[in-house]
């Protein structure tokens, strides 16, 4: 539908600032999250009947960390689920804008979602917002939820910007996404 | 004011326009459920006898606290730290080369068999399956190995490719499964019940398949010729490099089953477990830890932000009270509670052919599990025929998605021919379909004998 490209030099700068946030924290928390797991349950609950107080907690801002650094990065990688089977059927003309179109209404959506987060966020110790044990905050945890959908925004507003001057969407690509 | 019946139709108009126009199915979701649940409340706040302003205002309230909470909800969701950590599980597996000793021990044991290549491939799938929760990641992993080497023994195009796009989507019913995962958090049912029904149907689809092969091959022989004998000893060798992998799978999914583990517990287990084989192995490098991670993550960022546009956009479908009144039109249809199941895996089949399978499951469910509830079916049941029905469409022409991953692996055997040969494995299928719902027990015996 439109010219292949070079990712463009703005676009780079996110891809790197993805994959860099993606393996370093991402992977730590995904190893950290394995591994207290696995020491909580096989070590402290299974063979000395006694559980790591709070462990529970810490997992669950893991995962919303998890989360929140993936979501971006599977705006970069084409991750979120798009149905591509009526675009062979859409005039060029129309595929373009409609298609434009629609990343408008995501950019809406998204901006929605990082305005109420944030809120959320500045509401959260107010409403006493935080884990059962350990009574972590989940203040800063809205605010990380909320700076992520932020990025898919800015992913997506850079996007529309490439489909603008006619030029196609690059994907970042994994290496078994490479077949 | 509109009525709220007419309101969840045009919501799911709206729905299926922005789809279509390839907005991204969990933003449409949301996009849908935030409006639509503005205009509900509002609409719901008018016929009290509210002011309108007053009403409206009220409206964009809760669709505002929906929309925050509901997603920090679902990213706060402990259950669902299955999610990652299978996800991370199924990759070390498949980077690592564990694929390619399944494979190799389902030939050494199958492979001198007419079509015995074919059903190794289906072996090992259902073997990787076991590791992995995505029928991609089964076709892509196990079609890798598989397709070379029933190029190398001149199998038809159409059985080997068939084979590999069929096996793929045992990943998605032999738990653990990505989308047993989702219907269960969609559906508040245990994701360990889930898990137990899908084993008897699994290993039932595994020989169905492998019965599907045999009949192809007793009709054309040469679609799939005999490979070499293995020796009992490379047998046993064979066994040996797949114990690991069996080992994994028996300590977690039987951890789960026993009690030992919950399935958040056995996730995480079982994460741990494959890296230590990878290790041993020696079969993980950086480049390929970097793969690993960067693959988890875009995973579980498809499954959370659909599970969010789920979360937003459900209690819209239920504001409107629009699958209620489908339960009442279902219902009063002189058909029966089979015509009606009936009918609803007709519908699954026909979007099966257009929709991935992921979104199609939480698309559906807002309004087919209602009309589950409302004719009394068991949900896990009732699970496990949706995750059968929606493997049937990663299979279905046109847009049948495990096929397209055979396509990029094997680029010079036409769609056409894959399509073909995928016939036999999807009446399999259709015929796991017959047997669950004539015999329910096929997938309710284990939960109920292990939990009851």
């Amino acid at each position: 539908m439109a010219e292949p490209a070079a990712t463009p030099r703005i676009l780079s700068w996110v891809d790197r600032f993805l994959i860099w946030t993606s393996l370093s924290l991402g992977g730590v928390t995904l190893a950290g999250m394995t591994v207290l797991s696995v020491w909580n349950v096989l070590i402290m609950r299974k063979a000395f009947n006694n559980p790591i107080q709070g462990a529970e907690d810490v997992l669950i801002v893991m995962l919303v960390s998890i989360v929140a650094l993936a979501i971006p990065l599977g705006a970069r990688t084409g991750s979120h689920i798009e149905i591509e089977v009526l675009e062979s059927r859409m005039s060029r003309a129309f595929a373009k804008w409609s298609y434009l179109l629609t990343k408008v209404l995501s950019v809406a959506v998204l901006l929605i979602m990082t305005w109420r987060l944030w809120h959320a966020g500045q509401g959260a110790v107010r409403f006493g917002e935080t884990t059962q044990q350990l009574m972590i905050s989940y203040e800063p945890f809205y605010y990380l939820m909320a700076v992520s959908v932020f990025l898919y925004a800015v992913v997506l507003i850079i996007e529309i910007g490439q489909l603008v001057q006619g030029k196609a969407v690059m994907r970042l690509r994994t290496e078994s996404q490479t077949l | 004011m509109i009525s709220m019946t007419l309101l969840g139709i045009v919501g799911l108009l709206v729905l299926f326009v922005l789809l279509a126009l390839r907005m991204p199915v969990a933003l449409s979701m949301l996009g849908v459920g935030f409006v639509g649940t503005i205009i509900a409340n509002a609409n719901k706040f008018i016929a009290i006898g509210m002011s309108s302003e007053q009403a409206w205002g009220r409206g964009w309230k809760i669709a505002f606290s929906n929309i925050a909470g509901e997603t920090f909800e679902a990213a706060s969701n402990y259950n669902l730290l299955v999610i990652p950590m299978f996800v991370l599980m199924g990759n070390l597996a498949g980077v690592s080369g564990l694929s390619s000793d399944l494979f190799n021990t389902a030939y050494r044991w199958l492979g001198h068999l007419r079509g015995g290549l074919a059903s190794a491939t289906i072996a090992a799938c259902a073997g990787f399956a076991a590791l992995s929760g995505s029928s991609l990641a089964s076709a892509v992993t196990m079609g890798r190995v598989a397709l070379p080497q029933m190029k190398k023994h001149k199998y038809e195009d159409g059985l080997a490719t068939g084979s590999v796009a069929a096996g793929g989507t045992l990943g998605f019913l032999i738990p653990p499964s990505g989308g047993m995962i989702i219907y269960a958090i969609l559906t508040e049912q245990s994701i360990g019940r889930l898990f137990m029904a899908g084993i008897i149907p699994g290993i039932l689809l595994t020989l169905l398949f492998i019965g599907a092969i045999y009949l192809v091959v007793a009709r054309r022989p040469e679609s799939g010729p005999p490979g070499e004998k293995s020796t009992l000893k490379e047998r046993m060798v064979s066994l040996r490099l797949a114990l690991p992998i069996v080992a994994v799978v028996i300590i977690t999914i039987g951890g789960m089953y026993t009690g030992f583990f919950t399935p958040v517990e056995a996730s995480a287990v079982g994460a741990f477990l494959t890296f230590v084989v990878a290790l041993a192995r020696r079969s993980l490098s950086w480049a390929k830890m970097r793969t690993v991670v960067l693959d988890t993550m875009s995973a579980t960022a498809t499954v959370f932000l659909i599970i969010i546009g789920a979360f937003v956009f459900i209690p819209f479908m239920s504001l409107t009270e629009l699958p209620a009144q489908i339960v009442t039109i279902l219902t009063s249809l002189p058909v029966g509670s089979l015509g009606i199941l009936l009918i609803i895996i007709l519908i699954y089949m026909f979007l099966g052919m257009f929709l991935e399978g992921i979104a199609m499951l939480v698309l559906t469910i807002p309004v087919v599990i209602p009309i589950a509830m409302g004719m009394g079916w068991d949900l896990v049941w009732f699970g496990i025929i949706v995750v059968v029905v929606l493997e049937m469409g990663m299979i279905s022409p046109p847009v049948g998605i495990n096929v397209f991953v055979v396509k990029s692996i094997a680029p010079d055997v036409p769609m056409g021919t894959i399509f073909r040969g995928i016939w036999p494995f999807w009446f399999a299928m259709a015929f796991l379909l017959v047997l669950l719902v004539a015999f329910p027990q096929i997938a309710l015996f284990l939960p109920q004998a292990l939990v009851g």
